[in-house]
């Protein structure tokens, strides 16, 4: 009997996240769905977690990393990546709530790295007529992660704490097909930066919840006001993506039309294609 | 002086900041989980109670005051049921003159209802059936002073 | 279901000024709007970028506004004339949302999906009120089994989806007061509707 509808060996055999561990409280049993499985979770009085496929009882491996529970339905080849600035001690790390999406978890990360969009969908904040020139910037693929760099933005209120417009420099890395990082100059250090994670839990092919970390340097907002702040911004980007044809992202770069700003977005197609990636694509 | 108690993403808030915007009334704000108006000392809760309220007091015209059962319909959107019943009514007003739900010109009752209409597809109500109140929308959308929320589009 | 043919999408009253209506045929979505100079456009409903819905786009005259990345497309040709990411640039060919043919007749916006298409239907005389349009959550089999021309009225039906018809009403009969007929007739096919529906359950 198969217990899993999934069949993509790739995406079965990468962690996952499936809860921030704010969400879950002691000694209560939740079911999260994950690759069309579901999945029970349950957090003991000791704080251990543990996972099970809810139908057959299978017990899965459990690890929690960034404020995050991350589980997987196959055998991981490859450790979970890392965020080296979330252990820095001046830090503020911010679990953003958990939202769910009618879109594919592929989307939700090409949104993501989609600099294009910030006049549009994020005006006022992270960009704005007429300020919409998008300079060409630097895609590499290392150690098996893509990344963009040299991305250049003029944002009218880039951050919480920025109370006027500059340009901004990110730099982008996708480590895992439904995760993406970008890295931001700091307002208050310019040789540091602000950190923002998206973890997708790809749910179905066309369904998502999608999980933020903020880590920044930010010494006087609250909690509650960088919570807000990123749910602010991620509220506009959601009906954007409930409102993509198809849900699921077509890998064939002939199915939609490219500018060169979207090198990023190209080298995130790729990149899933190399790596044989099927949950959430249209394969080419 | 206004103060405006409320968050950027509640939907009750937005209702107010709509009206504000659109009768051009400066005001404070401070974050709060409940939505509260103070009005130089006049303390209201609840968007019903303070559309009302600004309504009477800051719309000399008098325009903005109607609204008949709409506010109560406005609690229950969105609803397709509902939705069918604004089509035809909004259609009829078309009809008639510009399109409004009250007296032929915008009304409280127009701002009470907008928000859950314009935001009714992440409640899993497609507005694809209903291309009176489609057009609705959008006038709202157009009127001068208008402001978005995260997931309205100006 | 056949896409080859022309179909009522709506009334021409219904193609608002800097609106953009949504609509669609046999399941394909339909971006409908007419421009300043009163030329009506059916595109396909998607922007070919990144796929995102034209009919939340912002109709700005002469040009249909893409509400994610601001790209433009011009009326008539559907071609991308701007892409705010490249602002000295000019958009290749390439670059165009899919136009599908429209036209306008006895006051109902016409649309096919095909390349040749066999003519609209004619109407006999000259005078019609296009009724307003009835959304039926029923596929189109059974609402024509429900729908009956008379010396009065001719209706033409529209298969949104496989599941959703609209009944497109033209009035040939004389027209005393405009909207009580509207309002009569209206009711008339509300009750037809509320009766496929239950049919359809």
């Amino acid at each position: 009997m198969t217990e899993l509808t999934c069949e993509d060996r790739v995406a079965l055999d990468e962690w996952h996240v499936v809860a921030a561990l704010i969400g879950l409280p002691v000694e209560q049993e939740q079911t999260v769905r994950l690759l069309g499985c579901d999945i029970a979770l349950r957090r003991g009085e000791d704080h251990h977690i543990s996972a099970r496929v809810a139908g057959s009882g299978r017990s899965l491996p459990v690890q929690t990393k960034f404020g995050h529970v991350w589980t997987s339905l196959g055998t991981p080849v490859r450790t979970l990546f890392a965020i080296p600035e979330y252990d820095e001690p001046d830090r503020r790390n911010v679990i953003a709530e958990m939202v769910p999406v009618h879109v594919s978890a592929p989307r939700a990360v090409e949104n993501f790295l989609d600099l294009g969009h910030f006049a549009y969908v994020h005006g006022g904040y992270l960009g704005a007529e007429p300020h919409t020139e998008i300079k060409p910037y630097k895609v590499t693929v290392e150690q098996d992660e893509v990344i963009a760099s040299g991305c250049k933005a003029y944002q009218p209120r880039a951050s919480l704490i920025a109370d006027q417009g500059f340009e901004v420099e990110y730099v982008y890395r996708v480590p895992h097909p439904y995760c993406a990082v970008l890295y931001k100059s700091s307002v208050l250090d310019e040789t540091r930066q602000d950190v923002i994670a998206l973890f997708v839990q790809p749910e179905d092919e066309d369904r998502i919840t999608a999980h933020m970390l903020a880590s920044v340097l930010d010494p006087t907002s609250s909690d509650q006001e960088i919570k807000d702040f990123q749910q602010l911004i991620f509220a506009q980007d959601k009906p954007i993506l409930e409102n993509q044809i198809p849900k699921l992202l077509p890998l064939n770069p002939r199915a939609e039309l490219w500018a060169q700003a979207d090198a990023g977005s190209a080298a995130y197609r790729r990149w899933l294609t190399a790596r044989g990636v099927r949950f959430g694509t249209i394969p080419a | 002086m206004i103060t405006l108690f409320g968050t950027e993403l509640s939907v009750d808030a937005y209702r107010v900041r709509l009206f504000l915007a659109l009768l051009a009334l400066p005001y404070r704000r401070q974050e709060s989980n409940i939505l509260r108006l103070d009005d130089d000392g006049t303390v209201l809760e609840g968007s019903d109670r303070i559309l009302i309220h600004l309504a009477h007091r800051h719309n000399l015209s008098g325009s903005w005051r109607l609204y008949g059962s709409w506010l109560d319909v406005g609690r229950d959107l969105p609803s397709r049921k509902l939705f069918r019943q604004m089509d035809e009514h909004l259609w009829f007003a078309e009809q008639e003159g510009p399109g409004w739900l009250c007296g032929g010109h915008p009304t409280i009752a127009d701002l009470a209802c907008f928000p859950a209409v314009v935001l009714s597809e992440s409640a899993g109500v497609s507005r694809l059936p209903f291309p009176a109140l489609r057009r609705w929308s959008d006038r709202i959308r157009q009127l001068p002073g208008f402001v978005a929320m995260p997931g309205i589009f100006v | 279901m056949t896409l080859s043919g022309w179909f009522p999408v709506a009334r021409s009253a219904d193609l608002a000024p800097r609106h953009v209506f949504q609509t669609g045929l046999s399941g394909q979505e339909i971006a409908l709007w007419r421009d300043r100079d009163g030329r009506a456009n059916a595109w396909e409903n998607r922007c070919p970028h990144r796929g995102v819905r034209l009919s939340i786009g912002a109709n700005l005259g002469s040009e249909l506004r893409c509400q994610y990345h601001g790209w433009r497309f011009a009326s008539g040709t559907g071609q991308c004339v701007a892409i705010p990411a490249h602002p000295g640039q000019t958009p290749s060919e390439r670059h165009r949302a899919t136009v599908y043919r429209c036209t306008e007749r006895f006051g109902l916006v016409w649309v096919s999906l095909a390349d040749e298409a066999e003519d609209i239907p004619t109407l006999p005389g000259s005078i019609w009120l296009p009724l307003r349009g009835m959304f039926v959550e029923a596929p189109l089999v059974l609402v024509e089994r429900h729908v009956m021309d008379s010396d009065e009225v001719r209706f033409f039906l529209q298969p949104v989806t496989d599941q959703q018809t609209v009944i497109h009403g033209l009035w040939i009969g004389s027209v005393g007061d405009p909207v009580a007929l509207l309002r009569q007739q209206n009711d008339a096919l509300t009750q037809l509707r509320n009766r496929i529906e239950s049919e359809a359950a």
